[in-house]
C-alpha cells in the first residue's frame, strides 16, 4: 500500500533496484515477521462494484477549504465532484473553530501584524501568504455572514453548507475514503480512487473519479491522540501527495494543545484547558502564564492568541525593545470577531449553558501534552507550493488548500487563534481559481486503465490478506513510539534515530501485512499506514533541523541558528523510494535584522540555551 | 466507556452522519442507530449534539485494550 505503482512507469521493464528492494522487504517479511492474527473477514475484492465519476475538478475534503474551493470552481464554470470520508459540516477540524480573526484595518496595522507574527513564529513564516490573508480575510467574514453561518447552531450549519453546495450543482460523495491519486499518461494527477465503508448498508464499493484537476482539502492529521477531536484526520492527503511526487513541508513543528490528566480521552471536557492548572514551561521568559512560552505540558503553544501584544518581553517579564517596529505594549483583543466565528464550539453554548459541570469544577486534573500528538502547526504543514498558486510543487494537476497546504503562513508556531479557518477558506478559493484555469486548458484526459486497476487492487489489499496485523495494533504501536515527550517534543539525535528505526520497520514489514475484516477496518488500515508515513517524516525532519526554533526543540542544539536554518524543510520521495530532505531558503528580506542582538530577536529562551551559546562563542 | 448507550432513537440517522470516526451505524432490522465500533469513539459529542431526541449518552472515560506482542 505504501508503494506507488504509478512510479513503476519510470522503469523501462526488467528488474529495477526498487524491485529488488521490494523483494528484499517481502523476503524479510516472510522470514522475520511471523503473523498470528487471522483475517476473519478476508475476501476477494476483485469483483467489487465500481462507481465512476468524470468531472472538471475533483475536491477531496468538505471543510472550509473544500467548501470555498467548490463555490469558486463553480463560479468559474467548472463541474465539481467532492469526496469526503466523513460528511459536510461534521468531519475534519472545521466543526470546531470558534474564533475568527479577519484583518480589520480599523483595528490593526499591517506592519504590526507582520512584525508580531514574524516574531511569534520565529521568522520562518511566509510573509506573502500573510499579506494574502490580510487582503482577503474581511471578505471571508462577509461571505459567511451572508450565508448565515455566524448564526447557525452546529447541526444547522451542516445543513446550510450542504444545501449551498447542492444548489450550486456540486456532486457530493460522502462517507468515501480516498486512498490514492490517479495519474494520466503524462504523469499528471487526473483523479483519485477511494472506497465506501458502510458495509452494513451497502457492501463496499470502489469509487473512481477522473478529473482535469484535483484540489486536496483533506486537512491535517494526528496520531488519533486523546483529548482533541481529530481522530478522523490522519494525514491522508500528505501521504497521497507524497506518493504522487509532491514536496511536503513543516513536519518538524508541533501543535501543542493539551488534554486533562484524569480524563485524557475526553475531547469535550478538554475545553477547560485554558482554565486548568498551568504546567511547567520548557521555555524561559514566558511573557504571561496562559499565552507565552512552550509549556512542558505542551499547553497552548508559543505566544498563542495575541497578535497585538508586544512580543519583545524579556526573560523576567520586563519590557525589552523589539526588533524592527516599535513596541506595542497594549493588548488589544479583537473583540468584534472573537467568538463570532461561524461556529459555536459544541458544548460552550448548548445544554449546560457552559462547560460540562465536572469540567467547570476542574475535576479532571491537570493539563497534559499530547492531545494533538503528530499534528503540525495549522497552515504550516502539508503539501508545499512555492508560487502562491496552491499547486503542489513536484507534480502537475494537483492543488492543495487549507490545513493540507504547507503554506508556512504560521511558521514554527501558531501565532493566534482565528487564522486557521479563514486561512483555509482563502486558500480554498485561491486553489480553485488556479485549478480552474488549469482545467480549462486541458481538452481531454488519457488515463491507462491499468493505472486505475493497480490503485484499486492496492486499496483492497488489507481486505484480501488472510493473516497479518490489525490496524488497531499498529496504531497503538505507533502511538507508544511517537507520543512520549522525549521523542516528539524534546528531541535528541539518538532517541530520534531509535524511534525512526522502529517506524521504518513497521512501514516496511508490517504495513504490507495489514488485515481488515470489513470496510470500517479497511479505513483504519489506510489511516494507520498514513500516520506511520507521517511519523517517519516527523522524525526525519526533526533530525535534519539541527537547531531549535519555535515548537521544534533539539536538546543538543538549544538555540536558533539564523545562518543555516532560515529555511523550510522539504521532503520528497526519491527515485529509489527513500525519503529525500532538502532546504528551501527564505528570501533575505524576510530575515530578522542580524544587527539586533540575539536575545532581542528571540526573547523566548530554551533551557540550556545561554550555556550553549556561550560555549560556542 | 466513551459513547455508552443509545436509548429512545427515532431513526433519523443524524448521528451516523455526524460521527467523524464511523462509530455509529443504523440497524436495518430495527431502523435504529446502534454503537458499532465503540473503540473509535473520540468523545467529541457531535453525535449527541446532532440528536433531536437526546438519545445518546457519553462518558468522559475511555479504556484501551492491553498491549500484546503480536496483534
Ligand atoms: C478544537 C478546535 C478548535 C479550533 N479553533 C479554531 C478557532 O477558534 N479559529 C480558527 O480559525 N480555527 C480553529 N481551529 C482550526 C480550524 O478548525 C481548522 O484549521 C480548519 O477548519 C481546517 O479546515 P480545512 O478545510 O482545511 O480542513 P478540515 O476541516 O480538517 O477538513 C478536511 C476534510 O477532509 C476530509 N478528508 C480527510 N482525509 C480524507 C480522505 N482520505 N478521503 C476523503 N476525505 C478526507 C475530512 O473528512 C474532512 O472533512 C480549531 C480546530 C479544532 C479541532
Ligand atoms: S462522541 Fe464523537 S466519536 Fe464518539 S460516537 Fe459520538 S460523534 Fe462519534
Ligand atoms: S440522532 Fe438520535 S434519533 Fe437520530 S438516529 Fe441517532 S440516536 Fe437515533
Amino acid at each position: 500500500m505504501s508503494e506507488d505503482d504509478s512510479n513503476t512507469k519510470n522503469s523501462s521493464g526488467g528488474v529495477t533496484r526498487r524491485d529488488i528492494l521490494k523483494l528484499g522487504a517481502i523476503t524479510a517479511a516472510t522470514l522475520a515477521v511471523p503473523t498470528v492474527l487471522k483475517n476473519l473477514g478476508a475476501t476477494s475484492m476483485s469483483g467489487t462494484q465500481r462507481e465512476r465519476y468524470d468531472t472538471d475538478i475533483l475536491i477531496i475534503g468538505t471543510g472550509f477549504a473544500g467548501i470555498f474551493a467548490a463555490v469558486e470552481a463553480r463560479k468559474n464554470g467548472q463541474s465539481v465532484v467532492m469526496l469526503d470520508k466523513g460528511s459536510v459540516g461534521w468531519s475534519g477540524l472545521s466543526p470546531w473553530a470558534s474564533d475568527s480573526r479577519p484583518f480589520d484595518p480599523s483595528i490593526y496595522s499591517r506592519e504590526e501584524w507582520h512584525h508580531n507574527i514574524a516574531t511569534n513564529t520565529e521568522w520562518v513564516n511566509d510573509r506573502k501568504w500573510l499579506d494574502i490573508f490580510m487582503d482577503e480575510s474581511l471578505g471571508i467574514f462577509d461571505i459567511l455572514e451572508d450565508w448565515g453561518i455566524h448564526d447557525c447552531k452546529p447541526f444547522e450549519r451542516s445543513k446550510v453548507f450542504r444545501q449551498l453546495l447542492l444548489d450550486d450543482d456540486v456532486t457530493l460523495v460522502e462517507r468515501t475514503m480516498v486512498t490514492s491519486f490517479i495519474k494520466d499518461e503524462d504523469g499528471k494527477v487526473a483523479g483519485a480512487v477511494g472506497f465506501t465503508y458502510d458495509d452494513s448498508q451497502d457492501s463496499s464499493k470502489a469509487v473512481v473519479v477522473t478529473a482535469k484537476a484535483v484540489i486536496m482539502c483533506t486537512g491535517a492529521g494526528a496520531y488519533k491522540s486523546p483529548g482533541f477531536p481529530n481522530w478522523g484526520q490522519t494525514f491522508d492527503g500528505d501521504a497521497m501527495a507524497y506518493e504522487a511526487g509532491a514536496f511536503i513541508t513543516g513536519k518538524e513543528y508541533h501543535d501543542t494543545h493539551p488534554t486533562l490528566s484524569d480524563a485524557p480521552a475526553a475531547s469535550y471536557e478538554g475545553w477547560v484547558w485554558a482554565q486548568s492548572v498551568v504546567g511547567a514551561y520548557i521555555m524561559v521568559g514566558a511573557p504571561d502564564p496562559v499565552y507565552g512560552g512552550l509549556n512542558l505540558d505542551m499547553a497552548l503553544g508559543v505566544a498563542q492568541g495575541k497578535i497585538n501584544r508586544d512580543p519583545g518581553v524579556g526573560p523576567g517579564g520586563e519590557e525589552a525593545p523589539t526588533a524592527g517596529a516599535g513596541p506595542h505594549p497594549e493588548v488589544v483583543r479583537n473583540q468584534k470577531y472573537r467568538g463570532k466565528g461561524f461556529l459555536v464550539t459544541p458544548g460552550l453554548e448548548l445544554d449546560f449553558g457552559g462547560f460540562p459541570e465536572a469540567a467547570a469544577k476542574q475535576e479532571f486534573g491537570f493539563r497534559v501534552g499530547g492531545a494533538t500528538a503528530g499534528m503540525g502547526v495549522h497552515k504550516s504543514e502539508g503539501v508545499f507550493n512555492s508560487d502562491y498558486t496552491c499547486k503542489a510543487d513536484g507534480v502537475d494537476g494537483l492543488y492543495a488548500a487549507g490545513d493540507a497546504l504547507g503554506s508556512m503562513m504560521c511558521g514554527s508556531s501558531y501565532p493566534a487563534r482565528g487564522f486557521s479557518s479563514y486561512g483555509s477558506a482563502i486558500q480554498g478559493r485561491l486553489a480553485a481559481k488556479y485549478a480552474s484555469e488549469y482545467a480549462a486548458s486541458i481538452s481531454s484526459l488519457h488515463i491507462n486503465p491499468s493505472e486505475i486497476d493497480s490503485k484499486i487492487s492496492a486499496m483492497w489489499a488489507p481486505r484480501e490478506n488472510k493473516e497479518g496485523f490489525s490496524p488497531d495494533w499498529l496504531t497503538k504501536t505507533l502511538q507508544n513510539t511517537m507520543t512520549p515527550f522525549h521523542i516528539l517534543y524534546i528531541k535528541e539525535e539518538r532517541r530520534l534515530e531509535g524511534a525512526l528505526s522502529s517506524i521504518e520497520y513497521l512501514r516496511r514489514n508490517l504495513v504490507p501485512n495489514m488485515i481488515a475484516r470489513d470496510g470500517h477496518e479497511l479505513r483504519l488500515a489506510h489511516e494507520a499506514a498514513n500516520m506511520l508515513l507521517n511519523a517517519e517524516m516527523k522524525l526525519r525532519a526533526g533530525l535534519f533541523r539541527t537547531e531549535s526554533r519555535g515548537t521544534h526543540f533539539r536538546e543538543e542544539y538549544p538555540a536558533r541558528n539564523d545562518k543555516d536554518w532560515l529555511c523550510w524543510v522539504l521532503m520528497q520521495k526519491g527515485a529509489d523510494g527513500a525519503m529525500q530532505l532538502s532546504k528551501h531558503m527564505l528570501p533575505e528580506e524576510w530575515w530578522p535584522d542580524q544587527s539586533v542582538p540575539y536575545r532581542q530577536r528571540y526573547p523566548r529562551q530554551y533551557p540550556g540555551e545561554d550555556e550553549y551559546l556561550a560555549s560556542r562563542s | 466507556m466513551p459513547i455508552e448507550k443509545i436509548h429512545g432513537c427515532i431513526g433519523c440517522e443524524n448521528c451516523v452522519n455526524a460521527c467523524p470516526t464511523d462509530v455509529i451505524r443504523m440497524d436495518p432490522g430495527s431502523g435504529q442507530a446502534y454503537i458499532a465500533y465503540q473503540d473509535e469513539c473520540q468523545i467529541c459529542h457531535l453525535c449527541r449534539l446532532s440528536c433531536p431526541v437526546d438519545a445518546i449518552t457519553l462518558t468522559p472515560d475511555k479504556f484501551v485494550k492491553p498491549t500484546v506482542s503480536w496483534g
